[in-house]
């Protein structure tokens, strides 16, 4: 049976078809909660800000007009959700600062890790999960969601060369931490 | 060919070396190893970002979504038109007031002294001669300019409802 399209399914729910959200729950649960779990670095944070993404995406729905993807649209109210939800537990830093603050922190975070991981797999994991929540979100786009750099800077209003700069700099990190490990040998 | 830099390895990985710039960068890296290493590390980040794991909320997190919906939706009112209810109020208030001035003006079937039947009769050609009177004239230039008024902003509504219309099948096709 062919699939419904994410608009075709937005048009059902917006002509009284409530039961129907549940197809677009169920279609974009997984990815946010992956996004949002590497952005808090915490399940029931990521849990709960997703519910509330879910919830506005929903209530905004019937404004939703499709000159976007839906996904793009989604992704905007998950990733300005968890901001949000970042800026409420801490005091707000100033950008800069708290990506050099992040970064520090990885590099504290490194021994531990290292010490912790039983394989390189396990290693690129635990220092994944322990990216600044901006790398965090445009590694996660890119490579679980796919989405193009252009998609991305919509969905994190990043101008575009800084969301390419993200990208490089997240692959930059890894290779320095690879290197210093010297794990470049292991065979892909 | 000078040493990779970060520019070229994220080119390498994305695929956006020239035939040329690929043929240097290998030929590079037979003779140094320092870049060779570069670009294994480089490759095995990359490797692995591709490898990230997707991750999944609580099984029954759908379910608990659907209830709080549920909770907060307004309940959903389908788009209505409300043009053509508008229009087509006005001209049943408009048939129904002509059809109440022509028997207004009529004499009761019981001064007359006919049978109901015949009073009917009498009232449908009393109406269609008021009605001649109503659009003898001047009132006839007022009335059909205001009918041609409303076909005309008639006519325009649906040629517009008729464009949302084709623009939203296109959009699903």
């Amino acid at each position: 049976m062919k699939s419904l399209t994410d608009t075709e399914i937005i048009e059902s729910v917006n002509r009284g078809n409530q039961g129907d959200y549940s197809l677009l729950v169920d279609r974009y649960k997984h990815k946010g909660f992956s996004l949002l779990k590497r952005m808090l670095r915490n399940n029931q944070d990521a849990e709960e800000v997703l519910q509330d993404s879910f919830l506005k995406a929903y209530q905004s729905l019937q404004s939703f007009r499709g000159d976007a993807k839906f996904s793009t649209w989604f992704y905007r109210i998950v990733y300005n959700s968890a901001l949000s939800f970042l800026s409420s537990k801490r005091k707000k830093l100033d950008n800069d600062l708290q990506s050099i603050e992040d970064h520090l922190e990885l590099k504290d975070s490194d021994d531990h890790i290292y010490a912790e991981s039983e394989n390189v797999k396990q290693y690129i994991s635990g220092i994944i999960e322990k990216m600044p929540e901006k790398y965090a979100a445009v590694i996660t786009m890119f490579y679980l969601e796919e989405m193009s750099l252009d998609e991305i800077s919509k969905v994190t209003s990043l101008s575009l060369v800084n969301t390419k700069v993200i990208l490089h700099r997240a692959r930059g990190i890894l290779r320095e931490l690879i290197l210093k490990h010297n794990y470049q040998e292991e065979l892909l | 060919m000078n040493h990779l830099n970060d520019e070229i390895l994220n080119k390498y990985i994305d695929n956006e070396l020239s035939d040329k710039e690929l043929s240097d960068l290998n030929d590079h890296i037979k003779n140094c190893d320092q870049c060779l290493n570069l670009l294994k590390a480089h490759r095995l980040a990359d490797h692995h970002l591709k490898k990230m794991e997707i991750s999944s909320p609580s099984s029954d997190f759908t379910q608990r979504i659907m209830q709080k919906v549920q909770m907060v939706s307004k309940p959903f009112k389908p788009k209505k038109n409300y043009f053509f209810r508008f229009v087509f109020s006005f001209m049943l208030l408009l048939a129904l007031g002509i059809v109440i001035f022509a028997f207004a003006n009529m004499p009761s079937a019981a001064s007359e002294g006919i049978s109901v039947n015949e009073y009917l009769l009498e009232g449908v050609s009393h109406f269609f001669s008021g009605y001649e009177n109503i659009i003898k004239g001047r009132n006839a230039s007022i009335i059909g300019s205001v009918l041609s008024f409303i076909i005309l902003i008639s006519v325009y509504f649906i040629y517009e409802s008729h464009k949302n219309f084709k623009s939203r099948l296109d959009k699903l096709g």
